[in-house]
């Protein structure tokens, strides 16, 4: 769907990002992680088309895009960077009209659909100055969501939220991408990315440090150690694991613990303890940090 | 697009005070002068509220959702950003015919034995071409700035101040008919021969031209 190779971008003398090659198919939902200033903003920019001086190859639909069709990478992709803003003397239902109107996919139907798909169709008709900050997050979900498009770009869209309000849109994230869109969201609240990512990115000072199939290794892969008095008998039999200082480390999936466990049993090998060492997130960023 | 366009102005500015206020002054300034018994009443007046009216929207409207943020709302959306410019310059044409037919409808019911049609015409097309100058030289001001306040001050100061200010200075020296801001002035129109006027056309005409190609330029590249 989207492919960047060798994407770079100065601002001024410092280099924001360096040399990044990102693949995005369809159907994934990917989360952007890093530190504050390691140019998640200036990527998602580039991917919207806000950002036209880089350096490197940008491909859209295997289409290769040039200086002259970057201006039309915005029809492809919808974006909701930071805070979406509004008319703040018009309601809801208004802004969401106006803008479908200036896209020219205006019809009643389809943004009170957006609207109730968001959970703002009782408070369409107030004003967007009196909303609260959740409000406007879904109000700019909508507007993305009633434009019709497939890949959807978010920057932060957890900032300054309630859980409840933060919730809210996970629920909705979620069921954008159970309809089939791709999505690449980015946040600092890595609870939320560790469930709804299929795929997870780290960017550590402008480059791509972890790209991680994330959906794949939280269902296929889980890592134990086990505390052992026998550790002389031990045989890894069909399983990957290693012994060290008294302790098995085995890379399996979670349905085979149990399996492993009786294998241990079946060896008389006691253990005193199972702890799941599955990396999660927050342990990537701070490897990443280190 | 036109069509595109007038719609979703039609959905922001109808529950915009300012506006009915604006067309309410139009209409209503004619018969309240008359009511004042002022009669060498002409059209410079509505003439000046219409063109200070629409160098204000013009200096103002970028700025301000540069300011807001909602640029960047309208940069994401399906309009490429320089038919999104344009829209604007023609939103603010379309502004000023409607601003002159209620203007002058309203003073030619108000003063119809001094108001004549060929007058009208002469007027709407002068200017029209003034409105287009101001219009593209505000347009280019508030992309310079990007600040409300700045760039209103500023086009409000060069076109309503110093303007007027080098028209009476600078007619004394040889070089006056030869500098295009200088026949901004309507009433210049007016006295100047048909070849001067032409001229003076030309001139804010290839001006306005040339200050909306460098705006278009620096809105298409700018980062929002």
């Amino acid at each position: 769907m989207i492919e960047l190779k060798n994407i770079n971008k100065v601002f001024g003398e410092k280099k924001v990002l360096t040399n990044i090659d990102l693949s995005i198919r369809e159907g994934e939902f990917i989360g952007l992680i890093g530190a504050n200033g390691a140019g998640k903003s200036t990527l998602m920019k580039i991917l919207v088309g806000l950002l036209p001086n880089y350096s490197g190859d940008f491909y859209l639909q295997n289409q290769k895009i040039t200086k002259k069709t970057y201006m039309n990478v915005f029809l492809h992709t919808k974006a909701l960077i930071e805070t979406p803003q509004f008319f703040p003397h018009l309601t809801g239902y208004e802004n969401i009209k106006y803008f479908t109107k200036l896209d020219g996919t205006f019809s009643k139907h389809t943004v009170l659909d957006a609207l109730d798909f968001v959970n703002l169709y009782d408070a369409k008709d107030q004003l967007f100055r009196q909303y609260s900050l959740g409000m406007k997050q879904r109000l700019g979900i909508a507007r993305i969501f009633a434009s019709e498009c497939n890949f959807m770009i978010l920057d932060e869209p957890f900032n300054g939220l309630d859980p409840l309000a933060k919730e809210e849109i996970k629920n909705i994230l979620k069921k954008l991408h159970q309809e089939g869109k791709t999505i690449l969201v980015s946040s600092h609240l890595l609870d939320e990315l560790e469930t709804l990512s299929t795929r997870i990115i780290y960017l550590e000072q402008g480059a791509i440090l972890h790209d991680i199939e994330w959906h794949q290794q939280q269902t296929s892969t889980f890592e134990i150690s086990v505390d052992l008095v026998n550790s002389q008998h031990f045989q890894p039999g069909q399983f990957k694991a290693t012994i060290e200082n008294h302790i098995i480390t085995v890379t399996i999936e979670r349905q085979q613990l149990p399996t492993f466990l009786q294998h241990l049993n079946v060896q008389n090998i006691t253990f005193y303890e199972v702890v799941n060492c599955t990396k999660n997130l927050m342990k990537y960023f701070a490897q990443g940090r280190e | 697009m036109l069509v595109k366009l007038i719609q979703s102005e039609w959905v922001k500015y109808q529950r915009n005070l300012y506006f009915y206020m604006y067309f309410l002054l139009l209409l209503l300034l004619p018969f309240l002068l008359r009511i004042l018994n002022i009669q060498t009443f002409d059209e410079t007046l509505t003439m000046i509220i219409i063109t200070l009216t629409i160098t204000v929207v013009a200096a103002t409207e970028i700025p301000r959702y540069c300011e807001t943020g909602i640029i960047r709302t309208i940069t994401l959306s399906n309009i490429s950003r320089r038919s999104f410019y344009f829209s604007r310059f023609i939103k603010y044409i379309l502004f000023y015919i409607l601003s002159f037919v209620v203007g002058f409808t309203s003073l030619a019911i108000a003063f119809s034995n001094t108001i004549t049609f060929t007058n009208c015409i002469k007027i709407f097309f002068i200017y029209l071409v003034i409105n287009f100058f101001y219009v593209t030289f505000s347009q280019f001001l508030s992309l310079l700035y990007k600040r409300t306040v700045e760039s209103l001050m500023t086009s409000i100061l060069l076109l309503f101040v110093i303007v007027p200010l080098c028209n009476v200075i600078g007619k004394k020296y040889s070089f006056y008919s030869w500098l295009p801001l200088l026949y901004t002035e309507p009433k210049n129109f007016f006295v100047l021969n048909l070849g001067e006027i032409g001229y003076g056309i030309v001139l804010l005409i290839s001006c306005g031209l040339l200050f909306q190609t460098l705006a278009v330029r620096k809105f298409s590249n700018d980062h929002f």
